[in-house]
């Protein structure tokens, strides 16, 4: 009896230490994922780039889109964006302006210049498309940290072929409505960018990869200045690249306002 | 659409421009090359080069509920040229200018045409932003539903389905926007009267109670009491868009009045005095948008309601609410109502065997927007219901872009109900239509 009540009590402080292990590493891996946020997502006070988006189907059919970019941390993690539209003609001078709150809705606008009309929109599912890429809205801005659970999975030395790339893998699941199951990212060790980030689908399958094509350093920071999504399943890709990429902390509050929508302000975007 | 052409129609053909005006249009060309070639050297260093884009649009629509009044089986067929140059002159100013013009011709109604939709230049003086010349504005927050939205429309290019834009018209007058803290300020003058496009009575069978009647349409004058002032106030209050209004004016859409009712030998096109005092509220509600918008218009001529040739005033009020169902497919719903003011007096008024109004006329609208394969493919379907006079108006559209710069659309424009009331007075009008857009 007393030998069953001491095994009892060695596997319950064998469990506790695992469990302890489990949590750090859970712990490490929500830290990690939050410094890959804000490297990737909130780096700089604010944020300029000229972004050109070739969109390609799998029988190589192209589709273009052309836009400056800009970017600007508020309080907490809310930000604000700004995006002109330079092509296709078809929506030249359209511009979306997005606040994001955390943890509710964020507020969206759109500008239609044939008609200089400003209005609200709905806030469409984050996970949907964004202006019909293979990224969806959460892709390009960021979904919130709260919305996953995180897992470190291992290290990766010499990722992709690269002598001395560490990366570190966390897999993260969701824990509110997402557009994946399961979510693999690459995260380089350094810089804390994601390298690769693969999506799964309901049946374990990936769908869809991301992955950075070009990291430069702009202003100081590391950036990721061209960028791939993929859909495996259906051959389609997107391809991102950024220009005249800058960090500037002086981007006046009232270019994220319904003023800058109607007629955005030449500094700041050409 | 409420208030657009609920009386008269004006017959656009004459209004039009004719080929005769093909010098003023070589001069415009003449103006755009030569500001394409000088402009580095009368702008400041800062300033970008001149932009030059448009699009070659063609539009055919063709009746599907028989030959129309004309004898015709087409609405139009139209070729449209858009020119578009812009640039910036300043950056220290924010100073920019952009003309859009449109040159068209239409074998349907023989119309040839140089069309300045925009002319303008963009300049700041202080915190204040000045727009100076022919510009499209668009006030209020409802879905092809306009309380507050006092701007010229045109029902003749929308009945035809051209592409949206043509809904609206441009304006000649003076923009300044003045952010303030928190509420900013939009000012516009507007010193010359555009008024609505009607239906053309040769092309659209429409209530016309003096269709027998020759026509005379009483013109607005560049007089200083013609001159017309809106105003708009508007503040992000508690994340909602909150906007008050204010316009004083005149109804865009003309009235009609014979010049004796017990023997009349001649019908007035008039545009009564108008004011309209209103406010919209737009914020985020349960995942999707909510959308209020209300407006008191008051019949500056006519303000005991006794005048039948002359609109009572009346109340105006509208809620909105759209969300995404899924990630491509989008819902809007609206419920528009029209309450008339002194109603009595305008029944007592009104004559014999005219159309009369009811109190309460309501619309709800429902629109369904899919889009597919990266957005190059796009279904969608507007509907008008009048639950006050039963009649409807379904507008089902679909469009295909074939590449950046090549569009094709189709879509119909389909009315039903009695012939007395807005919508089902167009019910012998069905239509469907085509247009492909070329962009350069």
């Amino acid at each position: 009896m007393k030998n069953i009540a001491k095994k009892m009590f060695r596997n319950l402080i064998i469990l506790a230490v695992f469990a302890s292990f489990a949590q750090a590493q859970e712990k490490d891996a929500a830290s990690i994922m939050e410094k890959m946020h804000k490297a990737f997502y909130y780096a700089g006070d604010g944020f300029k780039a000229d972004v050109s988006m070739v969109l390609v189907s799998k029988g190589g059919k192209k589709q273009t889109r052309r836009l400056s970019m800009l970017r600007v941390n508020t309080s907490g993690s809310a930000q604000k964006y700004f995006m002109y539209f330079h092509e296709p003609q078809d929506v030249r001078g359209t511009a979306f302006l997005v606040w994001k709150h955390p943890k509710k809705d964020d507020e969206r606008w759109i500008f239609i210049p044939a008609l200089n009309m400003t209005r609200r929109i709905a806030a469409q599912d984050s996970f949907s498309s964004f202006v019909g890429s293979d990224f969806s809205y959460e892709d390009v801005s960021g979904r919130d940290l709260q919305q996953d659970t995180y897992k470190f999975v291992k290290t990766v030395e010499d990722f992709d072929g690269k002598k001395g790339q560490e990366a570190l893998v966390i897999e993260s699941t969701p824990v509110s409505k997402a557009g994946y199951k399961k979510k693999i990212s690459f995260i380089d060790a350094k810089t804390h960018l994601p390298i690769k980030e693969e999506f799964y689908d309901t049946q374990e399958k990936i769908f869809k990869v991301f992955t950075a094509e070009e990291i430069k350093t702009v202003d100081g920071i590391t950036t990721i200045t061209h960028r791939t999504m993929e859909n495996i399943k259906t051959g389609h890709k997107t391809d991102v690249r950024f220009t005249d990429v800058s960090y500037p902390a002086d981007i006046p509050g009232d270019v994220f306002t319904e003023k800058s929508l109607k007629k955005p302000p030449a500094k700041w975007v050409k | 659409m409420g208030e657009m052409m609920k009386r008269g129609s004006r017959e656009q053909g004459a209004r039009g421009s004719k080929i005769g005006k093909f010098k003023s249009f070589l001069l415009c060309l003449a103006f755009l090359f030569a500001g394409f070639f000088t402009s580095n050297a009368f702008c400041e260093e800062d300033a970008q080069a001149l932009s030059v884009h448009g699009f070659f649009l063609f539009h055919t629509s063709g009746r599907t509920a028989g030959k129309g009044p004309d004898g015709n089986d087409f609405l139009s067929f139209t070729q449209k040229l858009r020119l578009e140059a812009a640039s910036t002159v300043s950056e220290t100013y924010n100073s920019s200018f952009l003309v859009k013009l449109d040159v068209l011709h239409d074998s349907v109604t023989k119309e040839k045409k140089l069309d300045v939709r925009e002319a303008y230049l963009d300049f700041s003086l202080g915190k204040a932003d000045v727009r100076a010349g022919k510009q499209i504005l668009t006030w209020g927050v409802g879905d092809l539903i306009f309380i507050n939205d006092v701007f010229p429309k045109n029902l003749n290019a929308f009945f035809k389905g051209e592409p949206s834009e043509y809904l609206k018209k441009g304006e000649t007058g003076v923009f300044v926007g003045l952010p303030l803290s928190p509420w900013n300020m939009e000012a516009v003058f507007i010193p010359s009267f555009e008024p609505d496009e009607t239906p053309s009575a040769k092309q659209f069978y429409m209530v016309n109670p003096f269709s027998a009647l020759p026509q005379e349409e009483i013109k607005k004058t560049a007089q200083y009491k013609n001159a017309q002032i809106t105003l708009r106030a508007y503040a992000n209050v508690k994340n909602t868009d909150v906007s008050l209004y204010f316009y004083k004016g005149f109804y865009k859409s003309p009235s009609m009045m014979p010049d004796n009712l017990a023997a009349p030998a001649k019908a007035y096109l008039f545009y009564p005095s108008l004011l309209v005092y209103g406010a919209s509220a737009q914020k985020n509600f349960m995942d999707g948008v909510l959308s209020l918008e209300a407006g008191y218009t008051h019949s500056k001529d006519d303000s005991a309601g006794t005048n039948p040739f002359v609109p009572n005033s009346s109340t105006r009020f509208l809620a909105g609410y759209q969300r995404s169902l899924k990630s491509d497919l989008h819902f809007g719903m609206q419920y528009y109502g029209e309450w008339m003011k002194d109603y009595n007096a305008y029944k007592a008024a009104f004559p014999a065997g005219f159309p009369a109004q009811r109190k309460l006329r309501d619309v709800v609208t429902a629109r369904i927007t899919k889009t597919m394969n990266y957005e190059t493919q796009k279904l969608s379907l507007f509907s008008f219901y009048s639950p006050s006079d039963g009649d409807f108006y379904v507008i089902p559209e679909v469009s295909r872009k074939f590449s950046d710069v090549f569009t094709v659309t189709a879509g119909g424009n389909f009315f039903g109900g009695s012939e007395e009331t807005f919508f089902g007075q167009f019910n012998k009008n069905d239509s469907a239509y085509v247009y492909a857009r070329y962009d350069f």
